[in-house]
């Protein structure tokens, strides 16, 4: 049982991953590859202040939420005027930046957490707390399942709010034609700069969730790797609306699951398993260029 | 309502409920079951299809002297892509379903050691790490065992190896911006006399051009002696390019320098340097063992030595298992601390939670 509620602990911080890169990609139009970097910092900073600074795991979490909001400005300020392949470009360049940052940031003789060894570089964080909210502590997988999917349902709620409300209609008036969206006064630079926002400080929700869940992290959290992943599930699944990024979610969580289920000679499972993952996104992106459930197509 | 939706959605899920089904049926064996969580795709696939086949050699070992305890032991391999969030699920599904939990998980990559720890030492499943940094080791383990020599060791045989060699030369370290790097270096540091000149050069792991930081640090033949540490084929890189730009002198590294690839990068640049740690002997019956059953499996010789560590790792555990007559042993480390089992690198003493066996210098000749 174990296993269920993993997947389904997995199956609400992806969605919720997901559903915050859809306000980029799916509403505003802006393909962006620093999401795992704001991911690694909520993560990051509910580890740091909880195993160095002994903050409680609800502070530990606003402060993530923080930190990820504050950084959101390192894309959004210098790129409010990029759009497209520029934006691309932008977002990689934070990304490595931040990775950058998280794994050369250490100083091996230094306590966690101070200036000269903030987040301990490539040996990562251990023995991060499990989240406590409000005195229920999530001590059990039962309990982390129940909190991390009331979460996931929540931010669906919000999404789905913000999408189709007037702010939502804007975005996507930006990102069908931002020039027309502008000549009627809209203040493109400013919605932009709110959709990053809020699309960093739930990825950086997402990162705290996780390292409560997990109980270690290192840099190959905010790998760029990461970052196409939770692209994948957006694109895959379909983006300008709630279900597409969800779907995504779930798909790119279980198919390994699905392709296990193969009798593939175990010598050549493994190879065979991620040939197979590839051909099937590369088949769903070209059936269904708008993703399985999406409204919008990529350009 | 549109029932072609609702009928796709339910056979979707009904896809899904079956997948997860059987995936932990595969559980229900009656056997011993060992996991192998190697990186079988990915960056470090080359060193953990070698580790997975080196597991997989000891248990049939094992099976063909009639098994553990009188049971068969099942071999699972499973591939982490070096992913630290794979290996939880990995994980989970290894001990969904069923009471038979695995009596041994051998993993490689610290995250993803690590992050298997925070569970199965809860699980009470003992965990054969081949773990870079000893960070880890400073928090209480029950049921992990290193299985690889420790940084520690390796900077203070660096040390003893250069004192005995090298005396009165300046030192140009070179290290890979990675745990086990780094904690090597300190170790080395540590170890060092304090007057000793030494040059440090750090570079990001895959690193490919060292061009510019071989000539920055002006070696010397003669005048100075080049340590690396690091993990990656790039590596051979650095040692064509050091032998390129005029160094003929030692080089002083560690195992991680024989992987795969790292002699191909190299060429013929890899004669003189000097590996410290395990190197397999093949005048040791247990080496010449795994060499043989190798080939006759694979149809090829061992082609760098992370069969030998793993093979040894798994082997040593299943013979402590059968010396305590019982797999279900309450804190694993400590029980097992003084335990001794000639493995195929030599003698392992299991100490302080680390499997400790011989290590020399051998200097690469081809």
């Amino acid at each position: 049982m174990n296993y269920m509620w993993h997947l389904m602990i997995y199956f609400g911080i992806y969605g919720v991953l997901a559903l915050s890169l859809n306000i980029l990609v799916g509403a505003c139009g802006l393909l962006t590859l620093a999401h795992a970097g704001y991911f690694a910092l909520g993560a990051y900073t509910y580890a740091i202040t909880t195993v160095a600074f002994g903050v409680d795991t609800m502070t530990a979490i606003g402060l993530s939420v923080g930190m990820a909001a504050l950084f959101s400005l390192m894309i959004s300020l210098p790129t409010w005027r990029l759009k497209g392949d520029y934006f691309v470009i932008a977002s990689i360049a934070i990304q490595v930046l931040i990775y950058s940052a998280i794994y050369n940031w250490v100083e091996s003789n230094a306590p966690l957490g101070t200036a000269d060894n903030m987040t301990n570089g490539p040996f990562g964080i251990s023995s991060i707390p499990r989240l406590n909210i409000f005195g229920f502590h999530l001590d059990t997988m039962p309990k982390v399942t129940l909190i991390t999917l009331l979460v996931l349902g929540a931010v669906a709620w919000i999404n789905k709010k913000l999408l189709f409300s007037p702010w939502g209609r804007v975005l996507n008036a930006m990102r069908d034609d931002e020039l027309a969206a502008r000549s009627i006064g809209k203040n493109v630079q400013f919605y932009k700069v709110e959709a990053v926002f809020i699309a960093c400080v739930l990825a950086g929700f997402a990162g705290a969730l996780y390292s409560g869940y997990v109980s270690y992290i290192d840099p190959t959290l905010a790998t760029m790797d990461q970052s196409i992943l939770f692209l994948s599930m957006v694109l895959v699944g379909g983006t300008g609306n709630v279900r597409g990024p969800l779907t995504g979610a779930l798909l790119l969580l279980v198919i390994p699951e699905i392709l296990r289920m193969l009798q593939i000679p175990d010598n050549i499972a493994a190879e065979a398993r991620i040939m197979l993952y590839g051909l099937l996104l590369i088949v769903m992106v070209h059936v269904r260029p708008k993703g399985l459930l999406g409204n919008y197509k990529l350009d | 309502m549109n029932w072609k939706k609702v009928i796709g959605w339910g056979v979707a899920a009904l896809v899904v409920v079956c997948a997860v089904y059987t995936n932990v049926q595969r559980n229900k064996t009656d056997n011993w079951r060992v996991y192998g969580f190697f990186a079988l795709t990915g960056k470090v696939a080359s060193a953990g299809t070698e580790m997975s086949k080196g597991m997989e050699l000891a248990v049939e070992k094992w099976n063909n002297n009639g098994g553990l305890l009188g049971k068969k032991i099942s071999y699972i391999a499973e591939d982490t892509k070096g992913d630290q969030t794979e290996a939880i699920t990995i994980y989970q599904r290894a001990i969904a379903g069923t009471d038979n939990k695995p009596i041994a998980i051998q993993s490689i990559v610290s995250g993803v050691t690590l992050n298997v720890k925070n569970f199965s030492e809860k699980d009470g499943i003992p965990l054969i790490g081949a773990i870079g940094s000893s960070k880890f080791l400073e928090e209480p383990n029950n049921y992990v065992i290193r299985d690889f020599a420790s940084p520690n060791i390796i900077g203070k045989g660096f040390v003893e190896y250069i004192q005995k060699y090298h005396p009165n030369k300046r030192i140009v370290y070179f290290y890979e911006n990675s745990d086990m790097s780094i904690e090597t270096k300190k170790s080395f540091l540590n170890a060092l006399p304090k007057e000793t000149n030494i040059h440090l050069v750090d570079f990001d792991p895959n690193t490919t051009h060292f061009r510019e930081l071989v000539l920055k640090a002006n070696i010397q033949n003669g005048k100075d002696v080049v340590v690396i540490t690091g993990l990656g084929s790039y590596m051979g890189i650095l040692v064509r390019q050091l032998r390129q730009y005029g160094y003929t002198d030692n080089i002083v590294s560690d195992t991680n320098m024989m992987i795969s690839g790292t002699k191909e990068y190299a060429e013929d640049a890899m004669k003189n340097v000097v590996i410290l740690d395990f190197m397999p002997n093949s005048e040791n019956p247990y080496c010449q063992e795994i060499d043989k059953a190798y080939q006759e499996k694979y149809g090829k010789k061992v082609p760098f030595n992370a069969p030998y560590l793993s093979y040894q790792g798994i082997d040593t555990l299943l013979a402590f298992y059968e010396k305590m007559g019982t797999t279900d042993i309450p804190n694993l480390a400590k029980a097992m601390e003084g335990f001794e089992h000639d493995g195929c690198l030599g003698k392992v003493t299991v100490k302080n939670g680390e499997m400790n066996y011989p290590l020399s210098f051998k200097t690469v000749t081809e």
